[in-house]
């Protein structure tokens, strides 16, 4: 009976670890790190404002 | 200070109704250029263009290596057009996955412009009627428009000189 209960202990640690190993690589691949080398990269590019004048004619 | 934003959003519009791509990492990036772009001072722009007037430009140089000059420039109605285009790529594994651009546009028409200039500085600056249109777009599509007059004399700060 001990052993039973003790195995089925042991039986849910395991299962517990394994819920958290996969819900840690989930969280891995949500942002962005599929796979080694494979990494999503965002870049920001500002690059000067166009500005003109000139001149109308006058109504 | 007059921002692009205080022109072209409502006092109850915020950047993150306007930027809605659906990739949350890249509204991130969006919503940061958007408010950077909403904070650029209208007045400033104006002036940026001025600086490119040839009779400013030439008033600027006269007065630079006479100090004791001081020249009014008188501009006819003049057309100011402003674009910013900045952008976020998306890379996966170095290669380049997609693009998102914003774009900025302005127009002003000024009626007219009585300049002063002193010492290679803009130190006053009267304007007839300022009509100004902005539209800020994301992918090509127009997320608000907007079309109004400026009070361009108040948006622009002289403080002691602005060097041309």
């Amino acid at each position: 009976m001990t052993a039973t209960a003790i195995g089925l202990g042991v039986l849910t640690g395991l299962l517990l670890l394994l819920v958290v190993l996969v819900a840690l690589r989930t969280a891995r691949t949500l942002r962005g790190r599929t796979q080694p080398g494979f990494e999503v990269r965002t870049e920001v590019h500002t690059p000067p404002p166009e500005i003109r004048i000139e001149e109308l004619a006058d109504p | 200070m007059s921002t692009v934003g205080s022109f072209l959003l409502d006092a109850d519009t915020s950047v993150d109704e306007l930027v809605r791509t659906g990739r949350p990492a890249v509204d991130a990036e969006l919503k940061v250029i958007a408010a950077g772009l909403l904070d650029v001072d209208l007045g400033d722009i104006a002036v940026a263009a001025w600086r490119k007037h040839a009779a400013l430009a030439a008033a600027a140089r006269t007065t630079t290596t006479d100090a004791a000059t001081e020249r009014a420039v008188a501009l006819a109605t003049h057309r100011i057009t402003s674009t910013h285009r900045p952008y976020v790529d998306v890379r996966v594994g170095g290669t380049l996955v997609a693009r998102v651009r914003l774009e900025l546009h302005l127009v002003f028409v000024v009626a007219a412009l009585a300049a002063v200039v002193r010492r290679g500085r803009l130190v006053e600056v009267r304007t007839g009627r300022c009509d100004l249109a902005g539209t800020l777009s994301v992918d090509g599509e127009p997320v608000v428009t907007r079309q109004g007059e400026l009070d361009l004399e108040r948006a622009v700060r002289l403080g002691a000189g602005l060097i041309l």
